[in-house]
C-alpha cells in the first residue's frame, strides 16, 4: 500500500433503496393484471399489512438466526402465545371493544398487544435457557429440539385454552371497511399498517442509531471479537432472543385479529 | 532491577480440538515495554496470544495478569473480562466490522463512549496523528478499505483508550513499508506511554526497532527469552532460533 492508496476516495455510501423499488415495481405490475384501480387499491393496501405483520414475525426470526446462528422452528410458538394472549386480555375487556368508540377500542388492543409481547417474550427467555442453550452451534440439533419445543408449547396451549378454535373478534370500531374514492379499506389493515410501520421504524432506529443496534450488527459479523472488545455477547443473545419472541408475540396478537 | 512483570505464563498447554498446540509455556512479559514473540510459521505464537486472551482454554498451566491467575484450569476468564482488565487484542486477521463505519468501529472499541460525541477527542486526534486515512474514510464502511487502512483501524480500536496490556498480532502483515513506519513510531509512542505490548511479527527489522524483550517460539513452547538487542546483536543466534540472520532483512 502507499499514500496514494490512501488518499484514494472511496465510493459514496449509497442507502439500499431495492427493497423500497421492489414493491413499488411489483404493484405497479400488478395493477395492469388486476384491471380495475379501486381493486388494485384495495388489494394492494391488504397485502402491506398482511406483508407487515409477516415483517413483524420474521425480523424477530432474522435477528436470531443473524446474530445467534439459530435456527428456530419453534418460532411459531410464541406467534401463537401472541394471539391466545390477545384473545384472553380482549374476552376480558369485552366492554371496551364493543364499545363504539375508537379510542376505548384501542386502549383494549394496547394492553393485549402489550401483554401478548410480555408473556412470549418471557416463553422465549425461558425457551432459550432450557431448549436452544444446550445446541448453540449445532443446526441440526437446533432444527430437531426447537420443533420439539414448539411441539410441547402446542400441547401446552391447548392444556390452558382447549383444543377448539377460539375466536378474536375485532373491536367495534375496527370492524368493516370504509371508502377511498370507489376502493373498500379495511379498517384493521390500516392498523397492522400502521403498527408495521412504527415497528420498522423503531428497528432502524435502534440498529442505526444507537449503541445497542451497533452491538447487534457488529455481532452478526464476528462475535468473537465484539467479546474481545470486552461486551458479554452471551446478554446480547438473550436480550435478542427475548425481542425476537416478543415481536412474534406481536404479530401473533395482529395476526389473530387480522383473521 | 528488571521491571516487574505485567504478565506471566507458567507451563500454559492449549489443545485445539484434537491437536495440542502450546507444549507447556513459559513467558513473562515486563511491565511499560514491548515483547515481542518471534518464531517460524506454526510455532504456537497466535495460539498464545488467543490463550492469554481467553479465546482458548488453557488446558494446563496458569496465565497471571498484574498477580491475578486469568487463565488455565479452574482460573478461566472469559474474554469480555480480560478486556475490562485492560487487556486489548489486535487478531491477525484484523477483526475489522466491515460492515460499520470506521467511526462506528472505533465507538464500539470505547466502551465508555454512547456515542461519536463522547469519544476522548484529544486522544482521537493523538491517533490521527499517527493514522491520518482513518480520519478521512471516518465515515466509511470499514470494509471498503485497503488491507493497510484496516490494518490502521485495528490497532486504532486498541488503543481508543488507555490499555495496560495490548496483545497484537502481526501488524506489519501484508503493510507496505511507509505505513509500517507509521505503525513502528505508533507503538514506540505507546511505549513511552508506559503502554505494555506482547506483539507477534515475522518482520525482524520491525522487531528490532519495537521491541526491548524477545520471546523464541518453536514447536509450541518457548525455546529463547531475553533482551531484543542481544538477540539482534547475534547473528549466530538469529539463524539457530529463526533460521535468518539480521543482516539479511535490513
Amino acid at each position: 500500500m502507499s499514500t496514494v492508496d490512501i488518499d484514494t476516495p472511496l465510493p459514496r455510501v449509497r442507502t439500499d433503496l431495492r427493497p423500497v423499488l421492489l414493491v413499488l415495481a411489483l404493484a405497479a405490475i400488478a395493477l395492469p393484471l388486476v384491471g380495475s384501480f379501486s381493486t388494485w387499491v384495495t388489494l394492494t393496501l391488504a397485502g402491506l399489512a398482511m406483508g407487515m405483520i409477516i415483517f413483524i414475525v420474521a425480523s424477530g426470526m432474522t435477528l436470531v438466526f443473524g446474530l445467534m446462528d439459530v435456527l428456530n422452528f419453534g418460532h411459531g410458538l410464541f406467534i401463537a402465545i401472541g394471539a391466545y394472549m390477545a384473545a384472553t386480555v380482549l374476552s376480558g375487556m369485552a366492554d371496551w371493544t364493543q364499545s363504539g368508540s375508537l379510542w376505548m377500542n384501542l386502549a383494549a388492543v394496547l394492553p393485549a398487544m402489550i401483554v401478548g409481547m410480555l408473556v412470549a417474550g418471557a416463553v422465549g427467555l425461558a425457551f432459550e435457557r432450557v431448549i436452544v442453550r444446550p445446541v448453540y452451534g449445532q443446526h441440526l440439533k437446533q432444527i430437531l429440539i426447537t420443533m420439539g419445543g414448539m411441539i410441547i408449547g402446542e400441547e401446552i396451549i391447548k392444556m390452558i385454552w382447549g383444543p377448539q378454535t377460539l375466536s378474536l373478534p375485532l373491536p367495534e370500531a375496527l370492524r368493516g371497511a370504509f371508502l377511498l374514492g370507489d376502493a373498500a379499506i379495511e379498517k384493521f389493515r390500516i392498523v397492522a399498517l400502521v403498527v408495521g410501520v412504527l415497528v420498522l421504524g423503531g428497528m432502524l432506529w435502534l440498529l442505526n442509531r444507537t449503541k445497542l443496534g451497533l452491538l447487534i450488527r457488529a455481532g452478526v459479523e464476528d462475535r468473537e471479537m465484539v467479546e474481545s472488545l470486552g461486551y458479554r455477547i452471551r446478554h446480547l443473545f438473550v436480550g435478542v432472543f427475548v425481542a425476537g419472541s416478543m415481536l412474534a408475540g406481536l404479530g401473533g396478537v395482529l395476526w389473530g385479529m387480522y383473521q | 532491577m528488571s521491571p516487574p512483570l505485567l504478565l506471566e505464563l507458567q507451563g500454559v498447554q492449549t489443545h485445539i480440538g484434537a491437536y495440542h498446540i502450546l507444549h507447556g509455556v513459559d513467558l513473562a512479559v515486563p511491565s511499560a515495554g514491548v515483547t515481542m514473540l518471534l518464531g517460524r510459521n506454526g510455532a504456537g505464537k497466535t495460539t498464545t496470544l488467543r490463550t492469554i486472551m481467553g479465546l482458548w482454554r488453557a488446558s494446563q498451566g496458569q496465565v497471571t495478569f498484574d498477580g491475578t491467575p486469568i487463565g488455565g484450569p479452574g482460573t478461566r476468564k472469559s474474554p469480555p473480562d480480560m478486556a475490562r482488565m485492560g487487556i486489548a487484542y489486535v487478531p491477525e486477521n484484523m477483526g475489522i466490522f466491515a460492515d460499520l463505519s470506521v467511526k462506528e468501529n472505533i465507538l464500539l472499541a470505547a466502551r465508555q463512549a454512547r456515542s461519536a460525541d463522547q469519544l476522548d477527542t484529544a486522544r482521537l486526534e493523538w491517533i490521527f496523528g499517527f493514522f491520518p486515512a482513518l480520519k478521512k474514510f471516518w465515515l466509511h464502511p470499514a470494509g471498503k478499505l485497503s488491507g493497510g487502512q484496516k490494518q490502521m483501524l485495528a490497532v486504532a480500536r486498541a488503543i481508543i483508550e488507555p490499555r495496560r496490556l495490548l496483545l497484537i498480532d502481526e501488524p506489519s502483515k501484508g503493510l507496505a513499508p511507509a505505513i509500517i513506519q507509521n505503525m513502528i513510531d505508533a507503538f514506540i509512542e505507546l511505549k513511552q506511554a508506559s503502554t505494555t505490548i506482547l506483539l507477534v511479527e515475522q518482520n525482524f527489522n520491525f522487531a528490532r526497532q519495537v521491541g526491548d524483550h524477545v520471546a523464541v517460539m518453536d514447536n509450541g513452547r518457548v525455546v529463547h527469552a531475553g533482551g531484543m538487542h542481544e538477540l539482534a546483536d547475534d547473528d549466530a543466534l538469529q539463524t539457530s532460533l529463526l533460521g535468518l540472520s539480521l543482516g539479511s532483512h535490513q
